[in-house]
């Protein structure tokens, strides 16, 4: 609000809050925490799955598109 | 320091941890959000939801942005307004002049409560609060969150011009307002 840079300053004033409290951060920080491994963790447990697809012998079969070879 | 971008996208591909950095950078701005809008229980209440929410959406952050921290305010946002519909008489009002704005509630007692009695401030407040919702939000996205008029209309979802124009108009009302004030003071 630079061309009122008065009506900037009181604005800023009343918008003036404490930062949080160490607990409010903690707890936030442990449900992200909690989403971020849970999807960390499928991606472990899809890893070997996908390594097994990887293993099976690629002749062909299992890639036909609506029955036809 | 990498840019905010670089780590959603990095998140967002078999990275997923790289998200929390993002959210350390920004989680005191986040909690001030909410805090000035609904008060500091409510924030501590909603943090961690924002959080949750903008991990779950980070798939569709423009890793083009350095900052996310438009792209938070507007998770943010969404989340105080379902707060407010869900919550039924929990929403806060704007005394006496729109009523229930579940749109930009903004916990407007405590602001007076920590303003000056005899200051400007205080002359300013109403002069704020009166103004149409639209308005007020971008003007307090600017001079409260410090953001550019182009961020605050990525927060809002809105084109730039349009957030450019509200801005011009609530900075219009104000100054009018305050310097009505003012002849009544002086005179």
């Amino acid at each position: 609000m630079s061309d009122m840079p008065e009506a900037d300053e009181l604005l800023r004033e009343a918008g003036e809050v404490p930062p949080p409290e160490p607990r409010v951060l903690d707890g936030a920080r442990e449900a992200l925490w909690s989403v971020i491994a849970g999807e960390m963790l499928g991606q472990d447990n899809r890893g070997p799955a996908r390594r097994r697809q990887a293993d099976r012998p690629q002749d062909g079969r299992g890639k036909s598109v609506g029955g036809r070879e | 320091m990498e840019p905010d971008g670089v780590l959603i996208e990095r998140s967002a591909h078999g990275k997923p941890d790289a998200f929390a950095e993002v959210a350390r950078r920004h989680e005191v701005a986040i909690h001030a959000y909410l805090a000035r809008r609904a008060g500091r229980q409510t924030a501590a209440d909603l943090l961690g939801e924002v959080l949750v929410r903008a991990f779950a959406a980070r798939g569709g952050f423009d890793a083009g942005y350095e900052d996310a921290r438009p792209w938070l305010y507007g998770i943010a946002r969404n989340v105080l307004r379902e707060h407010w519909r869900t919550s039924g008489g929990d929403v806060p009002a704007v005394p006496g002049v729109i009523g229930p704005d579940p749109g930009d509630g903004v916990d407007w007692d405590s602001i007076d409560d920590r303003l000056d009695s005899a200051g400007r401030a205080k002359a300013l407040m109403p002069a704020v609060r009166a103004l149409p919702p639209a308005e007020r939000e971008v003007l307090l996205l600017v001079a409260w969150e410090q953001l550019t008029p182009a961020e605050a209309a990525r927060a809002l979802g809105v084109p730039p011009g349009t957030a450019r124009s509200r801005l011009h108009r609530a900075r219009a009302t104000l100054r009018r307002l305050l310097s009505e004030h003012d002849s009544r003071v002086s005179g």
